[in-house]
């Protein structure tokens, strides 16, 4: 008797399952330990592949693949001021050498990338540009002839790149007033297509922040403080000639009247600053619904106005490029190579598979997690087939006999418990993983319209790009076949068990 | 040929520290095509004989062969070979599984033999004819009367054809009426297909109606009637 042949196995799987459905609540209750687990499996696989789709996105949102963030080893690290400030827990306090003074969060200070590096970061193979690090937040944005004000953050539209253009097209140049704005804008105005938003005019206000201005300005009022003291030096020691003491006074009046630092001076707190930009492009919707994307030059204007530096993102004499570039590469295969060359420089480097991989490794270990409870899960349910076919063999032992009488060989009579084992399994994953998969399904309803009993819970708008719960296509066929082989190999002792009977010793009467 | 060639047959059962013997040296022939008892008071080793005939057991010592076949040295695979295409058995308590129908449990030997699932179905109707419950085919065992349910056994005993039939006291649950009726079916089919018919039986009258009996006493032969 061939097991193996087609119809050996369709008659095999056909006694498997009128056996199991002979006792279907027994049966069912077998396959709970399946059941549970590969439920498990699918709810929590998903979660975090989700969880992990959702965060890529996101990231992606504000992390073009062509992009590199570079600043210097030392100065503008927050990790290093984090370090410092959090070294000392636990530890006696630390000496401060040569090495560690910049991690000391009181000598920390912020050093921008020297304009010759940048020059050098331009000329490395593949790098297309290179641009400041810009993050502005404004006071609100609102569309022209609209009286309603919006929440807005601004970025610099390299970072996203044009992966993230959902309608419209890109800048007209870097000197454009022009912006992408994110999809969400069009709900909070109240659009129903993007062709409305776009072509319209917004206005960003930007005022300084409200942390400078508590700070008092930083460098830029130590050099307006050297002009006055400058002035009042000549006042103290004036030039024996009066006529050229009051025309060096004047001049030095008027440069200081014309200064950027005085400029920058007439922006007062509280009163923000417009920019224009003309809508050009609708970006698609992240976690950051308030994004909007700028041109370098635009961006540069409006974070001198936030920072209250009228030097910053700047090239010339007092021109400070800013603590962190961005820099752009041609090809994305190129930005290991490129990474070395910039590390080469003596700079930090981060790329998106950086971050991503961060993520990636954090699910992993949730899954590595997960994948302990599985085993447990799939131990008792082992166990359990198995006492459930031992008990099946000692009650259909006379069964058993009967069918060695009429011919079954005693691999048949194996095959078919190991068979009802595996099934048992399968049946049961298949079950969990059904299960899984609707809870997914109502998790994900809820999840795009927020859970409107939870308090605060109204965040659907987060998640509109992405499912919370998102099934990799490989879950079903892996557990499918994780459950069908626990199943069989619970079947193996009992199956044994019953093939090693003797038939005449099964059909001795009772 | 011999239908049946056992030689010095023994089949020791070992029961704690004791010893029985069940079959103690028998030797026994049969013809092809005829139609035997085996009778004698209980433990005399009738059903032991029969397990050793039908392949279910393996003797002591001694050799046992079936139409040629030599059971002695057969691997479990070879035996079960056999028991499908050589030997049908119908039990005292029937043995049918009784979460199939009638039709379904006739099937069960030709499922195991291969046979193709429409031939089995037409076989297994034939059978299911032949033995007169054409109308309770698609009953299950639970929903037939005894007689009903031995005559499904015998349909499944002949399912591969078998040219030996081994019946276990066949008719000692049922009443007589019924047990008349099953008697009738099985000496039929040993004039009707040749089949070689071999029944333990405590009833004489059965026994009176086949054409040999052998009388066991102690796992012996004591002595062969030919009627």
């Amino acid at each position: 008797m061939n097991l193996f042949s087609p119809s050996g196995i369709r008659d095999l799987l056909s006694d498997v399952f009128l056996n199991l459905f002979r006792r279907k609540l027994r049966a069912l209750l077998t396959m709970t330990g399946v059941i549970i687990g590969s439920f498990l499996v699918v709810l929590i696989l998903s979660l975090s592949n989700g969880l992990s789709v959702f965060l890529d996105q996101q990231i992606r949102a504000v992390w073009d693949e062509h992009m590199i963030k570079v600043r210097l080893k030392k100065g503008g690290a927050p990790e290093q001021m984090a370090r410092g400030m959090f070294g000392g827990l636990g530890e006696p306090p630390q000496q401060v050498t040569e090495e560690n003074k910049e991690e000391i969060p009181g000598a920390f200070e912020f050093r921008h990338i020297p304009h010759e590096t940048i020059d050098e970061l331009k000329k490395i193979d593949g790098v297309e540009e290179v641009q400041p690090e810009i993050w502005v937040m404004p006071k609100s944005m609102q569309v022209v002839g609209d009286d309603r004000q919006f929440d807005a953050i601004v970025r610099p539209w390299i970072m996203a790149g044009p992966d993230m253009l959902a309608y419209g097209g890109d800048f007209s140049s870097e000197q454009a007033r022009e912006c992408i704005v994110s999809e969400a804008y069009l709900v909070a105005l109240g659009y129903t297509q993007p062709s409305q938003l776009i072509g319209q005019t917004v206005n960003i206000r930007i005022q300084e922040d409200a942390y400078i201005a508590m700070a008092g300005g930083g460098q830029m009022d130590l050099k307006f403080l050297d002009k006055i003291r400058d002035i009042a030096f000549l006042m103290r020691n004036p030039p024996e000639d009066p006529q050229l003491a009051m025309v060096t006074t004047l001049v030095m009046l008027r440069d200081l009247a014309n200064s950027s630092e005085i400029q920058a001076l007439t922006t007062k707190p509280g009163n923000a600053e417009e920019f224009k930009a003309k809508v050009v492009g609708v970006s698609k919707k992240g976690l950051l619904t308030n994004i909007i994307y700028l041109p370098p030059d635009l961006i540069a204007e409006m974070g001198r106005v936030f920072l209250r530096n009228p030097d910053l993102y700047r090239r010339g004499k007092d021109g400070k490029f800013g603590i962190e570039g961005l820099v752009r590469v041609s090809d994305p295969k190129e930005i290991p190579r490129i990474k070395k060359e910039i590390k080469k420089m003596g700079m930090k480097a981060t790329t998106l598979e950086d971050i991503i991989g961060f993520i990636h490794g954090l699910f992993g270990a949730l899954s590595a997690i997960l994948t302990v409870f599985v085993m447990i899960a799939g131990v008792v349910a082992f166990f359990s087939i198995v006492n459930t076919l031992f008990m099946a063999v000692s009650e259909r032992k006379r069964e058993i006999g009967v069918l060695q009488a009429i011919g079954a060989t005693r691999g048949y009579v194996a095959a078919m418990f190991a068979a009802e084992a595996g099934a048992i399994g399968f049946i049961g994953g298949l079950i969990g993983y059904l299960f899984g998969k609707f809870l997914c399904i109502i998790g994900n309803i809820y999840a795009s319209q927020g859970l409107p009993y939870v308090p605060g819970g109204d965040w659907g708008h987060i998640l509109g790009v992405s499912d919370l719960f998102v099934t990799p296509w490989w879950v079903l066929p892996m557990m499918m076949l994780a459950a069908g082989v626990v199943g069989a190999l619970a079947g193996v002792l009992p199956a044994r068990r019953a093939a090693q009977l003797d038939p005449s010793e099964a059909l001795r009467y009772e | 040929m011999s239908a049946i060639e056992a030689q010095d047959l023994t089949r020791v059962f070992h029961v704690g520290d004791e010893e029985v013997r069940a079959l103690d040296g028998l030797t026994v022939s049969l013809e092809r095509g005829r139609l035997a008892a085996v009778i004698g008071p209980s433990g005399s080793g009738k059903s032991t004989l029969m397990a050793l005939l039908g392949g279910l057991d393996t003797p002591s010592s001694g050799s046992v062969s079936v139409y040629g076949q030599k059971l002695n040295g057969m691997t479990p695979q070879d035996l079960a070979a056999y028991r499908r295409s050589t030997v049908g058995f119908v039990f005292q308590d029937f043995f049918l599984l009784s979460h199939l129908t009638a039709i379904e449990n006739v099937e069960v030997p030709l499922k195991l033999a291969q046979v193709s699932r429409t031939e089995r179905r037409e076989r297994a109707n034939e059978l299911i004819e032949l033995v007169g419950l054409g109308h309770r085919g698609d009953h299950r065992p639970q929903q037939l009367s005894g007689g009903e349910r031995q005559r499904v056994a015998i349909a499944r005993a002949l399912a591969n054809r078998p040219k030996l039939l081994l019946a276990d006291e066949p008719t000692g649950n049922l009443d007589e009426k019924t047990g008349a009726a099953v008697t009738e079916i099985l000496l039929n089919l040993n004039k009707d297909r040749d089949i070689t018919v071999v029944l333990v039986t405590h009833n004489p009258e059965l026994a009176n109606q086949t054409e040999v009996q052998f009388r066991l006493g102690g796992g012996k032969l004591q002595s062969t009637i030919n009627n």
